[in-house]
């Protein structure tokens, strides 16, 4: 693999390319194994080898990649890329700026860390899970659909560019989730362990899917489905709100991590995922929140699907600030348009979800820092409201600014107690004045890192794996209601 | 049943359009046959992508992808399933893929209904039209295209931001099984959009878009569809309205989002015979007004036409809704053999994240009615004008309630004409509900899809009588 990478960056220089880097993912293997009523409802194995090759020339940027390893589809990669990138300065052209990097490395390498390898456990012990977890949340006849699922990938990643830069990584990553689906009483309630949407992820071994104790959670998972089913109105009106965790993980993906994407704020992602209501005169004037907001960009830390050592632009990964004190302090940026904004490092988060696509700007673990509240203590001060946990359905405006989300669970809270459960909550608002109402936040103990692995850009598109930590965080005046 | 559609024709030897491409993915797939230890079924994809990215006025990352899929299911005696794909097309690749989906269904739970893989479908198969050159683009004229539209928009609109995309496409798809089944397939994907935005002071004004997918990239047209993106951009700033019901009338692009949901989230099986979908129960009712009959035809020349499913089955044209009555859900030999009834050709492929999905209709087709677009606006009367929404995701997927975002060209109409444009708004609103509200049909019919051509559609305009916002943005 590194002898075609090689010949893909001389190639691409010998036909004009002022700078072009090369991916190459070899040994991809992934296992996606979901019993649904006591039956395989998928169970998939996966393999993929493939190269991309990015070049930059005058014009502007050009890509090709393939699965076809052979010379002729090597060289129709080095010929497309470079006819692309013309092509761009045909149209009209488009002068790309780069950060000057002062360091990329040089044979690097990097390995999840792991301690039982998910391809070394039997396809059998993990389908004997899955089916005996999916059995227990059958409890009551009202589930009509239980599903329990699990995913296992691994891959080896090879990147070399034409400034001498190059690594070799070799990432793990899991996942599991159950999903019980109740039907009664002219409702459809659904149930999630331990997030919704697939459930969590994370870079690390068998080990973090034994640690999720599907068995122990699924029975109240099923019950919980049955008892929304009979569970009164989520309250409408304007009420403090306690969101859970992996709610409050959710919120900051949509409304901090997306519009704090610099290509976003450019307008370079107008046209699909759309653009971002921040300013680049923002940076260090913005009032994004309440002070009590403050959140990171991360993607050193240890575990995470977010996290890497280097980028796909070869750059080394780093920990910053997005919001501090409530205040805009930074962006999501590429050594591109680090450059666009006349900053002198890029923020490292160029990333493709394979060897087939362009890196683009991607989320990392973008996290909103614990504060220091016990539950008791936010339910307290929340006094009467409603407490929100896991998403069941999410939506936002072009520029991240109008949003509405809904939970699967709602409880009231009464008296500074959770009180009794209540179905279909949602809550809706405006990004940064939502974000003023936030008054406290949850303590360590409450704070989570999640891993996401569905975040959808780009055009073709792309899924990257990101993560979110999140406590759980207490809201004043929030509007809520059921949907009609 | 309206539009062009081919007469079917018997296949007399490999198709001259596709040449060594076809013997390369047979072999590929009989090799790949000849491995499987029982009964099975593989499907050979090859495919060639090309997306040209408008950003910020400028063509902006490029993209060409080539690529081989094997999909390989094998099942054992007792109905045991396992799936795997893979990239490479060596015996030694193809090898290592049997073992594991051989593995994956030594261990899978037995499927005692399981009714088995199919055997070939009676007649021919249709001859559909292709566009080769959606494999291998022709980026001259492409652009000179993209160049002339560029000017086009900057005349009409003065300072602007222009955004795009033309996603053109060829696949190739040869599927056999153990009961000697044997099809293939070739299929063309072209689809553009524009995004245009006034820009005031530096800042974005107001926007337009405009789209349109079909089976030859010389048809996308894409300075026309330039001028009316920056026809819909708005020339006044937008008014505030406030959240609440009002009548609408919904653009082709709007029009499809809400479709898409209601093909997998509604028609497919698997959430009907879950019980979970809006329409789980409901074959043989009224579940939309009378003037929407919605059809599932992968034969619309206006649309992405594609002749087989993923089991190898030949697609045909089918109704979904005739007359605001249901007529029954998506079939795979399987999800039909359990509903006791007959596949409807509608496979998509097995393994993840398709196969949890399971089949829906990929190729929606609403019937048109008679009305241009003064008579559309005139029968809105008062209410709204939504191009596109934004974001759109299931509220109450049991009630197919979703919510959204409009989008780039959102326009109050009263007495029949477009007064100004209104800062968007958002929508919580079942999908049915506003079927069964629907009121007048256009004329004028467009081909919609995503950008790799998944799901497509061949749509008019519509009017529904009522449609809730449940609140607004600030733009």
């Amino acid at each position: 693999m590194e002898e075609i990478l090689q010949r893909l960056v001389k190639g691409a220089l010998r036909r004009g390319a002022l700078y072009a880097d090369a991916r190459g993912v070899r040994g991809y293997r992934a296992q996606h194994l979901t019993v649904k009523n006591g039956q395989a409802e998928s169970l998939t194995w996966s393999r993929e080898d493939g190269v991309g090759l990015r070049v930059l020339r005058e014009g502007g940027w050009g890509f090709a990649g393939t699965t076809c390893l052979t010379p002729s589809g090597l060289g129709e990669v080095v010929r497309q890329a470079n006819s692309l990138a013309r092509a761009v300065g045909r149209v009209r052209k488009n002068p790309v700026p780069q950060t000057p990097e002062p360091s990329g490395p040089q044979d690097g390498s990097y390995e999840t860390s792991l301690r039982e390898d998910p391809f070394g456990v039997e396809t059998a012990e993990k389908l004997s899970l899955l089916k005996e977890a999916e059995s227990r949340l059958h409890g009551t006849p009202e589930i009509k659909v239980g599903r329990a699922h699990m995913n296992c990938r691994t891959f080896e990643k090879l990147f070399l560019s034409s400034e001498g830069w190059s690594y070799r990584i070799k990432l793990t990553f899991v996942g599991a989730g159950l999903e019980a689906t109740a039907i009664g009483q002219g409702e459809v309630q659904r149930r999630s362990y331990p997030t919704s949407f697939g459930g969590d992820f994370a870079q690390s071994g068998f080990e973090f899917i034994r640690q999720m104790d599907l068995l122990g959670h699924s029975a109240e998972v099923g019950r919980t489905a049955r008892d929304l089913l009979s569970a009164p109105s989520a309250p409408r009106g304007t009420l403090p709100v306690v969101l859970g965790s992996d709610q409050l993980a959710l919120q900051v993906h949509e409304s901090v991590g997306h519009a704090t994407e610099l290509d976003r704020v450019l307008g370079y992602e107008a046209g699909f995922a759309g653009t971002s209501f921040l300013k680049v005169k923002d940076r260090g004037q913005l009032r994004y929140g309440s002070p009590e907001m403050e959140i990171v960009a991360d993607a050193t830390i240890p575990g995470s699907i977010g996290s890497f050592p280097w980028d796909d632009e070869g750059v080394p990964s780093r920990r910053y600030p997005l919001v501090q004190e409530g205040l805009l302090v930074g962006f999501l940026t590429s050594r591109e348009t680090a450059a666009r904004i006349g900053d002198p490092r890029s923020g490292a988060t160029m990333r493709a979800d394979g060897p087939l696509r362009t890196p683009l700007i991607r989320m990392t673990n973008i996290n909103l820092e614990p504060g220091d509240h016990s539950p008791e203590e936010l339910l307290e001060e929340a006094r009467d409201g409603l407490y929100m946990e896991t998403n069941r359905s999410w939506s936002i405006d072009d520029r991240r600014l109008n949003f509405q989300f809904g939970c699967e669970v709602g409880r009231r809270i009464i008296k500074g107690e959770l009180g009794p459960l209540v179905r279909n909550p949602l809550y809706s608002g405006m990004t940064p004045e939502f974000w003023s109402r936030l008054v406290a936040r949850g303590d360590p103990t409450t704070w989570h890192l999640w891993g996401l692995p569905n975040c959808g850009k780009g055009q073709p598109g792309q899924t990257m794996d990101v993560g979110h930590g999140a406590p759980w965080g207490l809201f004043r005046d929030v509007q809520v209601g059921g949907p009609a | 049943m309206r539009g062009f559609h081919p007469r079917p024709r018997r296949r007399t030897g490999p198709d001259p359009r596709r040449g060594r491409r076809t013997e390369e993915g047979s072999e590929i797939l009989e090799r790949a046959l000849s491995l499987l230890p029982g009964e099975g079924d593989v499907r050979v994809t090859q495919a060639s992508w090309t997306t040209l990215r408008v950003a910020n006025s400028v063509l902006y990352q490029p993209h060409f992808e080539q690529s081989w899929t094997l999909s390989i299911r094998v099942a054992t005696e007792e109905g045991r399933l396992g799936v795997a794909t893979t990239s490479r097309t060596d015996r030694e690749g193809l090898e290592e893929a049997v073992r594991e989906a051989h593995a994956a269904a030594r261990e899978a739970p037995a499927l005692s209904d399981f009714p088995g893989f199919p055997r070939a479908s009676s007649g021919p198969k249709p001859r559909l039209p292709l566009d080769p050159t959606c494999g291998k683009p022709e980026l001259d004229r492409l652009s000179r295209d993209l160049k002339a539209s560029l000017g086009i928009i900057e005349e009409k609109l003065g300072t602007s931001r222009i955004s795009g995309a033309v996603n053109l496409g060829l696949t190739h798809l040869w599927v056999g099984n153990t009961q000697d089944l044997r099809q293939d397939s070739s299929r063309s994907v072209a689809q553009a959009s524009w995004l245009t935005e006034r820009l005031a002071e530096g800042e974005p004004a107001g926007s337009g878009w405009a789209e349109r997918a079909g089976w030859s990239s010389r048809r996308l047209d894409l300075p026309s569809l330039a001028r009316e993106a920056a026809n819909i951009a708005p020339r006044s700033p937008a008014v505030p309205i406030p959240p609440g019901r009002y009548r609408v009338l919904l653009g082709g692009s709007a029009l499809f989002e809400l479709l898409s949901y209601l093909s997998w989230m509604g028609v497919g099986a698997h959430p009907i015979l879950e019980g979970w979908s809006a329409l789980a129960r409901q074959q043989g009712r009224r579940v939309a007004a009378r003037i929407v009959t919605l059809r599932e035809d992968p034969w619309d020349t206006q649309g992405l036409p594609e002749a087989i499913d993923a089991e190898g089955l030949l697609r045909k044209p089918r109704p979904i809704l005739r007359f605001g009555v249901f007529r029954g859900p998506s079939h795979d030999t399987f999800t039909a053999s359990r509903a006791s009834t007959r596949s409807t050709h509608e496979a998509i492929p097995p393994e993840a994240p398709y196969g949890n999905l399971g089949p829906i209709p990929r190729h929606l087709s609403l019937e048109p009615g008679d009305a241009d677009h003064p008579e559309l606006l005139q029968e809105l009367g008062r209410g709204l004008l939504i191009t596109r929404f934004h974001y759109v995701r299931a509220v109450h997927p049991g009630r197919l309630v979703l919510t959204g975002m409009t989008r780039d060209g959102t326009y109050w109409v009263e007495g029949g004409e477009v007064r100004h444009p209104v800062q968007n708004l958002r929508f919580t609103e079942s999908v049915l509900k506003a079927l069964e509200g629907a009121e007048l049909l256009g004329a004028g019919l467009r081909g919609y899809s995503d950008e790799r051509g998944f799901l497509s559609a061949v749509l008019p305009s519509l009017v529904c009588r009522s449609f809730r916002f449940s609140s607004r943005t600030t733009f």
